[in-house]
């Protein structure tokens, strides 16, 4: 099962849709507590958390923390629509493991690829009526 | 004494907004991005436009990508404006944070692009959300503190030299400072304003 936290409905509801007509299953937030309280509740079922970096509330940083505080194993993923570099992460994020970070807009492929990788299971990628993987923002 | 602070709908706030002097730091909160877009989106227009002054942007919740694509969208021709130096837009995480951007320095820069095009002077619209994304909550209230209520005016190369700014919050990170925290900001700034959509 995986968990998907982004401030932007606009943004939850196409990667909730693209990975669960991969096979997946999704539960999507955008409250951060709200997504705090379903994993809590669903512990050993979540094997992955997706999670935007900057939201405002709590940031995908603090959230970030707390989910490994609950589950340590879970994988983890940080999604941003921002140049990644080291400023953000080196003073907020110094000892979690993250286990990737995906830059917006995203690839499908690519991010079934990620998730296909790190949750150790084999899965093909479904394409547009062209043919191309489809992209997401 | 107990700072008053204005809350309302976008319009009554963006009034506001318009009515503010130069030397004024003021306090913005906004219910959500779609407050703020309104509200920068039309300020910048209405000043950019009227070549009244030169404007710096600091964004944390939207990528610079995203801000052009709202001020487009509001009709306002960015590439000419980022072209001619009369706007800035900076990610706020590298403003504060970043090595090779410093907001005073840039400050500085536009002040100077403002003294050369002859415009009233220059706006800072700062979204400090960059202190709670970087984990500087402390460190935000500290530099709020540190700011005077009113900038005085400035002078180079003989010409007087004027700001004002903004330091915008979303709701949800002002919600999540404690209420002396809260009336410290309000108490550090000259005006306090709240935008709700909801209002609206």
């Amino acid at each position: 099962m995986i968990l998907l936290l982004d401030d932007e409905i606009d943004l939850v509801a196409p990667f909730k849709l693209l990975l669960e007509k991969q096979g997946f299953s999704v539960f999507g937030f955008t409250e951060p507590l709200l997504a705090l309280e379903h994993f809590q509740i669903n512990l050993h079922k979540y094997r992955l958390v997706i999670s935007d970096l900057r939201m405002p509330g709590m940031n995908g940083f603090e959230f970030i923390k707390k989910i490994k505080e609950l589950k340590p194993e879970v994988k983890v993923f940080f999604m941003t629509a921002f140049e990644l570099d080291d400023i953000e992460f080196k003073r907020v994020l110094p000892s979690v493991k993250i286990d990737e970070f995906i830059q917006k807009p995203v690839l499908a492929k690519n991010l079934i690829a990620a998730i296909v990788k790190h949750m150790d299971i084999g899965i093909q990628v479904k394409k547009d009526s062209n043919g191309t993987p489809q992209e997401l923002d | 004494m107990v700072k008053p602070v204005v809350e309302d709908n976008v319009d009554h706030i963006l009034q506001e907004i318009m009515q503010v002097d130069y030397g004024e730091h003021n306090l913005l909160i906004y219910s959500d991005l779609i407050a703020l877009n309104e509200i920068y989106s039309q300020y910048f227009k209405t000043r950019l436009e009227s070549n009244k002054e030169i404007i710096l942007f600091l964004s944390t919740y939207q990528n610079i990508d995203h801000v052009r694509g709202i001020l487009r969208d509001a009709h306002l021709e960015v590439a000419r404006y980022e072209g001619d130096g009369s706007l800035i837009i900076v990610d706020s995480v590298k403003g504060y944070f970043g090595s090779d951007i410093d907001v005073l320095s840039l400050v500085k820069i536009l002040s100077k692009r403002a003294q050369n095009q002859g415009t009233n002077g220059c706006c800072v619209f700062a979204d400090m959300g960059s202190f709670y994304v970087c984990g500087k909550v402390r460190e935000l209230l500290g530099y709020e503190a540190s700011m005077p209520l009113k900038f005085d005016p400035y002078h180079i190369g003989g010409s007087l030299i004027r700001c004002k700014a903004f330091c915008s919050y979303h709701q949800k990170d002002f919600d999540r400072l404690a209420e002396d925290e809260k009336q410290s900001l309000f108490q550090h700034h000259y005006r306090n304003l709240i935008a709700d959509i909801r209002n609206t």
